[in-house]
Formats: C-alpha cells, structure tokens, sequence
C-alpha cells in the first residue's frame, strides 16, 4: 500500500467528498464541465478507478459532471493511471504535469487534446484539496510543500 | 571524414562573380555546420564594427551534417549575420525543406556578399549557381514571389523558395525569410538584410546523393531514432495538439505572457487559443517538414469572417501569444489573419507582435497621441488595428516606418519612463515564455546570444521537464520557481542547444529523440566518433566564439540583464509571486562559464575551447 491511503474506500471517501465540492463549484464546475470529456483515472496501490463524466446531462441537480467510484460503464475519451500517492501529491499542486508524463509516473491514453482541455481548470482546485482534507478530519494527509 | 561536401559557395552580388569559399576542412569537425559555421566564418570575413544594412555584412546560409539523410527532424537550415535589430550576432534557423535542396547540390552552405545593382534572385540548381534578375518579383509578397517562381521553373518540381516580403525590402528591422510559405526565418531581421543586398529570392532544386561515412551504422542509427521519435510523448503531444498545447500547460505554468507581461491570468485563455482550440475551430491538417515523422505544423483554414484567408499555415504558439495574450485578444480568426499577414509580409510574428503591446502600453499610458499613430485605435485587444498597423509597418508608413525600427528604438524616443515596459535583452523583444515561472529562462534569456532567446539552448525542455537528461549532468527534474543552482542547468543546456542548432537538428526532434540517438545519428554520418562529452564541448565552443564576436560587437555585462517588467512579481497566475533571483543566477553563470567581470570569456576558457585565436583580438578591442 502507498504512503497517504488505507484502502480504496478512503481514497472514495476522499476523492468523493473533493468531487463533491468542485463539481458544484460556482467558479471551477462549468470550466470543468466545458471540456465535454469523459476522464477516466485509473489508481495503484490502492488499485481503484473513478470515473468523471463531463460531457451527458450531470445526473444530480447542482452538479456541473457526475463522477462514478469504481467500475463504470462509460466509455472514456481519456485515461490516465498513476499511483495512488503520486494523485495525492498532484492534487496540492505538488506534482510537475509535464514531469509526471514524460517520467512514465503518469501513463495516459485516448486523445491528448482531450486531457488538455482539463490542465487550465485544474491549478484553481489545488487550493482546494488541503482544505477539503482538512474538513474531513484528514490533516494528517496535508502534504507540506518541502 | 565524411558527412559533407566540403563546398561553401561564396556570392558576390555586387560583381556577380560565384566561386567556391576555400573553407579549412578542420572547421567542419570544430564547429559541425549551422550558425557555429557561420559564426568561425564570420570572424574570419567580417569587420565587427560594420553597420549590420551595409555591404560589408555577409548573408550566411548554412546546413549541417544531416540536414537530408532523412534523420529525423534534420532538415534544418541556419541564416546568419550582423543583426539589422540588434546589431550583434543575428541567426535565424528553419525547417521545411531548402537545406535539404542546397545539400543536394553538393553545397554545405553559401555566402552571399556585396548587393545588387537591381532586385536579383539566387537560383541553385544542378549543383551550380547563377544570379538571375528579379525586378517582376520586387513589390511582391513572399507567397507571390514563391508561386510565380514556381511557375517559371514549373519543370523543377522540387523546387524550393526563399523569399523577402515588402518588409525585408523596407528593411524593417525584424523583417524574416519566408520559405515555401510554412516556414519562417523570423528571428534578428535576416529578411532585412536580403533587401539590403537587393535579394529577393533564393531557390534551389537538386538530386546529388549525400555522403554517410557508415552506411549500416546510419541505417540503424535512423530506425532506432524513428522508432523512439514514435513512441515519445512529446512527438504524440506536437502531433496532436501542436506547438499551441503550451497555452494550456502555460496557463498552468503560468508561462504564457500576457498583456505585454504586466497580467498573471486571463482564465479563458487555454480555451480559446490552445491547441483544443486550433484543432477544433481551424485545424485542416498537420504537415511536416521533409522527413521528419512528428508532423507538427498546422494548415488552417479560415473563411466567411472579415478575417477570411482561406487555407495556409496556422499559428503556432509563439504567434498566439504575441497577437493572442501581449495585445489581450482571444480571438483565434484575427489572430490567425495576423499570422497569415506576417507570414505574406514578411515579418518577424514574436518581435512584431511584442512591438505592437509596447506601442498598446505606451498609448494607453499616454506617450502616444491618437495623432502620432496615425489615428489607428491601437487598444487593448484591437485586431483590426494591429492589421492596419502590420501594412504601414512593411512598408515604412507613417507611424509604421518608426515602428519597423522595434521596440527598444521606439523607447530610445521616448521619455525614460517608457523603459519601464520595454522588455527586450539585447535589443531583441522576449519570446512566449516568462521568466518568472522558469527562472532558469530568465538566465538563458539573459546570455543568449543573440538576444532573449529559447531556442540557443535547451532550457525550455529540461527545465519544464519535457526530458531527462542525466547523462548530460542535468538533474532530472527543476522546479521553475528556483533560481538557486539553475547556472549550472543553463551552462549545460547551451552547450546542447548550441549543437542542435550546429547539425541544424529541430529541437523538439532533439526532445523527443534524446541524446544518445541524436550523436549516434551524428558519428555514423560523420565518422567523428564524438563522446557525449566531446559533443557538448563543441557546443561550449560554439557559444563561446558567438560571445566573443558580441563582445567584439560592444556586448558587456551590463547587458547581461533582465528587463525590469518581468522581475516585477505579478499578483495572480502560475507565476504568481516570484521573480528570478537576477544577481544569484549571473553570479553563479559567470563563474561556471568563466566570463570576467566585464563580460568577456577568460583566456583559460578560450584555450580550453580550443578558440586561442580569439584572444588577441579581445585583448585589442579596447585598445
Ligand atoms: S517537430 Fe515540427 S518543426 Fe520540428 S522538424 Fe518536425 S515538423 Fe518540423
């Protein structure tokens, strides 16, 4: 297992309760929801998926994308595996994109362009993720900046 | 040793006589090709103190080992001179296909001295050259000039066109080298030169087989390098998306500058001009330069807006950032208008769009009356201005014959505070990429030799991570933000820079294909057997010889500087907050690269790099 998560289950509990939050985000959700993709990202250690879906009519009323823990039946236009603990760092803007990829840390199929469309939203959401961490009791996940 | 013809054609224009240059054939195995040979030519032909527009100022047009053996990415060629922009060392590299065409003649390169009576073209054909008349062509734009060339020699289906536009014969200080429509020789005005000389048109078509010293080692070497060329990520990526992908990861980055680099974000930015956008509003196809399997060059098509062009090359980043974020316009159609615009002109699209956002600025904060600009509305994101503009700029009227002279004569007259939003280096305006994200630029910018520059090194890949080259003694990751240590980064990516542009290799092949392919392609052509070590060193050669011709020129430490605006910290964006450490950096530069304290290589470090002949006349110069 990686450094920051037990299992699956929290890394749902997690990535859900951050889900959550920026897919109804006034500021970040119609950014995401702009790109029209459906991104699929596959974790290690804990092996896992989840699936986000910003292209058909979000399922819940509020929501910008609707996003599936676990197994999904959508096809995705993009994939994108890593570690478990290489997302976590990734998601406190602690992780180099271009490094991550051109590293092999970050494999990633379907249609670049896709995935592109997806990088100007994201630096917003890193602010986002220790706060979300620290609401939910996680402090002890807060990765410092060296 | 093989790999080169060992012809150099030396032109008079001013007699009309053609002979062959007799070159000393050491200089190929010291200096490889490209703007290193130009620059040891240079030195041997040139008086520094000439004035850049004179006669006295040779055009040297030079290709390198590869350039047509199909080794990706190689078809590369190299322009070269004293700079009509900066009046210091001037080069200008390109893909496409006219080296290819001069090696295939049986030349390594040409000089082209002295100037014409009357306009003339240079045409390369057979392995022999002739200077014909081009009076028809003069007033042309570079796509006329190019398709009634075309027509003239329609039996020569190979054949191909260099040519100036109105701004290279309104010697507009940054005007460029258009070859074959998609390719530009933009950078340090070499266009402006061609018109000095009255040379509209150089073309070329050819057939001579091309010498490889290994044969088999040079079969294997290509397979293997067209293999990893494939399968890297950095040629999906430019494939895919194209140069333009940077807007997106800059917005990230924080890379991309905008609003003549006083702004940190424009959140719709990525959306709008990214290389998304290109693929979903204008993209018609990728084309490529010869041989080279990545296939990053945009074709777009634009119609039924006022901006309508039709289909022609697209915008690449650079472009997107100097007429897109510099001037605050998001709109992709008039961008690419400007583009095509530059492209007919003949004008440089970085140093031409950066004028512009100096001029926007200048306007805004009152140095510029409505007047003075013959009343075009240069505001803020005004396209159909910055079009009108681009016409006066080519053919030197009105405000647009001060405008041709760049940014920094443009602040020369104005009031001292207008130098506040100058950003240039050596009198050359800064391409897309901000230092304040990527300190190690802001270092590289600083001893570019020919001005702020991301293509006389390979900062911009090994600092944003786009490689690893450990080999090389490079770490494998930087962090942007750092100025600490980056010296060192930078020393070692000038020396790899330098050689890229010495065989005339496309950088982005050089990323995508490593090292290790690039000097296997390298020896197996030449039969030099370099180390990696040796192969660097002759970039470090390289380097150091276009230092010594800039300080021969008057270049001195206080021009190793930053301009003020970008070691101001910007509020917001990827960059926010941070500013390159200027004095660490420079400090630790000079003492890896041994420069004294005025600027000038150390006699160790020239001997080391076996350039003792530089000494004397370093010695001289002030005396
Ligand atoms: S990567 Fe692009 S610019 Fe470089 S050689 Fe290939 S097509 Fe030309």
């Amino acid at each position: 297992m990686g450094e920051y998560y037990r299992d699956a289950d929290q890394l749902f509990e997690i990535y859900g309760y951050f889900l959550d939050s920026v897919l109804q985000n006034d500021k970040i959700g119609p950014k995401m929801s702009k790109s029209g993709i459906i991104i699929k990202f596959i974790y290690t250690d804990p092996d896992c998926e989840i699936t986000i879906d910003l292209k058909n009519k979000p399922e819940k009323e509020g929501y910008y994308g609707t996003f599936y823990l676990g197994p999904c039946h959508l096809k995705e236009d993009v994939w994108s595996k890593q570690s478990a603990d290489h997302s976590h760092r990734f998601w406190h803007g602690l992780e180099n994109p271009i490094a991550s990829v051109t590293r092999g840390k970050v494999k990633q199929g379907g249609k670049i362009t896709a995935m592109l469309k997806l990088l100007p939203v994201v630096r917003p959401t890193f602010g986002e993720f220790p706060v979300i961490l620290k609401e939910m009791g996680y402090e002890d996940l807060i990765v410092k900046k060296k | 040793m093989s790999g080169y013809f060992y012809r150099i054609a030396d032109i008079d224009l001013s007699s009309g006589n053609v002979a062959d240059y007799p070159i000393d054939h050491q200089y190929y195995r010291d200096y490889i090709g490209g703007g290193s040979l130009a620059a040891r030519l240079f030195f041997d032909l040139v008086k520094p103190c000439i004035d850049p527009l004179s006669i006295e100022n040779p055009l040297f047009i030079m290709t390198g080992p590869l350039v047509g053996t199909g080794f990706p990415g190689s078809s590369r060629f190299a322009v070269c001179a004293k700079s009509p922009l900066t009046g210091i060392w001037g080069e200008s590299t390109c893909g496409g296909a006219f080296g290819v065409s001069l090696r295939k003649n049986g030349f390594d390169g040409i000089i082209i001295r002295g100037r014409a009576s009357q306009p003339v073209v240079v045409e390369v054909f057979d392995g022999s050259i002739t200077i014909g008349d081009a009076t028809n062509l003069w007033g042309l734009d570079t796509y006329e000039a190019a398709q009634q060339l075309k027509e003239v020699h329609s039996d020569r289906k190979k054949l191909r066109t260099l040519t100036i536009g109105p701004a290279g014969e309104h010697r507009v200080r940054y005007a460029s080298i258009c070859h074959d429509r998609a390719n530009h020789l933009g950078r340090t005005g070499m266009g402006a030169i061609m018109g000095s000389k009255n040379l509209k048109a150089i073309i070329a078509e050819g057939t001579v087989s091309l010498p490889i010293a290994d044969e088999e080692e040079y079969k294997s070497a290509r397979k293997t390098t067209l293999e990893a060329a494939r399968e890297s990520i950095v040629s999906i990526s430019l494939n895919q998306a194209g140069t333009a992908s940077a807007m997106e990861i800059g917005m990230m980055t924080g890379d991309i500058p905008i609003k003549n680099w006083r702004v940190g974000e424009v959140e719709e930015l990525g959306d709008e001009l990214g290389g998304n956008a290109i693929v979903e509003k204008i993209l018609k196809k990728r084309k490529a330069c010869q041989g080279c399997p990545i296939a990053c060059k945009p074709e777009v098509k634009v119609e039924n807006t006022k901006y309508d062009f039709g289909t022609g090359p697209g915008p690449e980043y650079e472009t997107l950032g100097t007429f897109g974020s510099m001037l605050m316009s998001l709109d992709l159609d008039a961008i690419s208008k400007a583009n095509d615009l530059c492209n007919r002109l003949g004008l440089d699209s970085i140093s031409c769009g950066a004028t512009i956002a100096f001029i926007m600025e200048a306007r805004e904060k009152g140095f510029y009356s409505d007047e003075q600009l013959d009343h075009l509305d240069l505001t803020w994101g005004n396209l159909d201005a910055v079009i009108e503009l681009l016409k006066k700029i080519s053919y030197r009227e009105g405000f647009g014959d001060m405008a041709a002279e760049g940014s920094a004569v443009l602040a020369e007259n104005l009031p001292e505070q207008a130098r506040e939003f100058l950003v240039t280096i050596k009198g050359l305006e800064l391409p897309m990429h901000d230092p304040r994200g990527f300190h190690g630029m802001g270092l590289a910018y600083m001893m570019s030799n020919r001005g702020a520059c991301h293509l006389q090194h390979s900062v911009q890949s090994v600092e944003q991570c786009s490689v690893s080259w450990p080999e090389a003694g490079l770490e494998d990751e930087y962090t942007g933000t750092e100025s600490e240590g980056k010296a060192k980064m930078v020393y070692i990516s000038e020396g790899i820079g330098q050689m890229a542009n010495a065989i005339c290799l496309c950088h982005f092949a050089q990323w995508a294909i490593g090292l290790e392919n690039t000097l296997a392609g390298l020896n197996a052509v030449t039969g030099f057997e370099l180390s990696l070590e040796d192969y660097i060193n002759i970039g470090h050669r390289s380097w150091l010889l276009k230092r010594s011709l800039n300080n021969l020129m008057g270049v001195r430490e206080q021009d190793d500087k930053l301009p003020g605006r970008v070691l101001t910290p910007l509020d917001e964006g990827g960059t926010g907050g941070t500013i390159p450490d200027e004095a660490l950096l420079k400090f630790e530069y000079y003492q890896i690269r041994d420069l004294d304290p005025s600027g000038i290589p150390s006699e160790p470090a020239l001997l080391k790099a076996d350039l003792g002949f530089l000494i004397e006349p370093l010695k001289n110069m002030n005396s």
